[in-house]
């Protein structure tokens, strides 16, 4: 899944002392942001923190195909 | 004190399991092999049975090699190379040094991806079945693919190679980094000079005259060859077929004297 910024903005809100619902001081600058922002709280927190899953990339047969197709389709051009 | 040799770290593969599976009397691979004979004597019937029959280089029913690229002079035997049960298989009639550069440089990459994610390496073969190979061995812009492939083929590329040719003398293959770089010689019946020049090179501990005559026993027989398989301790070495052991003469008469010597009075 590609990273939005409005997941980047929700992770550095939770890293902040001043934004994160965890520190005195952040806890009511969080509840104004997400007021404004009308997303219940629980949506946010399935989405943070969670890794991005790595694309699958070609598997060892699937490489070895596209070798073999390569070199075929290249052997033609010559003829 | 005795110097203990261990093998070199780079020797420790992952082992491909499939290979305990495989017939004992076949050679090991990755090996570069060459199958010599006279038109009509049987070099292509041997691929093919190597390549397709229970007890070649197949495992429960499949092909050992994960990719095959197969060169062929004319497309009368396609139809045979097809029946290989190898599902990633092309089979090419002509020859191209870019494109066959490519391939090996793309394989070698792929093969060292695999080592290091601690996998075995795919068994690659290619088989170049009676192609001129004095023309894919000679080098253009100062570089030979085959030649690249034939001194890494085993290596890095674990890829088997196979050459069906007629003739041995005044080709590619008496070129010293090719010739000793074939692991496996399969020598059906040649012409005289031509078996004389394999025999010469390739006599070991035999003497050339002993090998000849041995040699030329083995051939009275239809479609018989023998094996010279350098991958092979020196006294199994030479076979009639891949598994019938020629010895020679000197050693067995070398033997009898000694049973002489040593019987009980």
């Amino acid at each position: 899944m590609p990273r939005s910024n409005g997941r980047s903005g929700l992770e550095h809100m939770l890293n902040d002392p001043r934004t994160s619902p965890f520190t005195p001081e952040g806890a009511k600058a969080f509840r104004a942001v997400m007021d404004a922002a009308q997303m219940p709280v629980g949506e946010v927190f399935k989405h943070i923190g969670k890794s991005k899953k790595a694309p699958r990339g070609p598997t060892d047969k699937e490489k070895s195909e596209a070798r073999i197709e390569k070199l075929e389709k290249e052997t033609e051009n010559t003829k | 004190m005795e110097i203990p040799i261990h093998p070199i770290p780079s020797e420790n593969k992952p082992k491909d399991k499939r290979m305990a599976k495989l017939n004992k009397a076949l050679p090991r691979i990755p090996s570069n092999f060459l199958i010599a004979g006279r038109v009509g004597t049987g070099k292509s019937s041997c691929l093919y049975s190597l390549l397709t029959s229970k007890a070649g280089y197949i495992v429960n029913g499949k092909s050992i090699f994960d990719e095959m690229v197969i060169f062929v002079g004319n497309g009368e035997s396609d139809w045979a190379f097809e029946k290989i049960p190898c599902k990633n298989l092309v089979i090419l009639h002509e020859f191209d040094n870019d494109a066959i550069d490519n391939y090996i440089e793309d394989l070698r990459k792929h093969q060292l991806e695999r080592l290091e994610k601690k996998k075995a390496p795919l068994n690659a073969c290619i088989i170049f079945d009676d192609m001129a190979t004095a023309d894919l061995i000679k080098k253009k812009a100062g570089k030979s693919p085959l030649m690249s492939l034939l001194l890494t083929s085993r290596h890095e590329l674990n890829c088997t190679v196979f050459f069906l040719s007629q003739v041995v003398k005044s080709t590619g293959f008496q070129v010293p980094a090719v010739r000793n770089n074939i692991t496996t010689w399969v020598v059906y019946d040649m012409s005289k000079p031509e078996a004389e020049k394999i025999i010469e090179d390739h006599c070991n501990d035999f003497e050339i005259k002993d090998l000849t005559e041995q040699y030329e026993k083995c051939m009275a027989k239809p479609h018989n060859f023998i094996v010279i398989d350098y991958r092979r301790p020196l006294d199994s070495r030479i076979t009639e077929r891949f598994t019938k052991v020629l010895r020679p003469k000197h050693k067995l008469l070398e033997k009898s004297e000694d049973m002489i010597e040593h019987a009980p009075q």
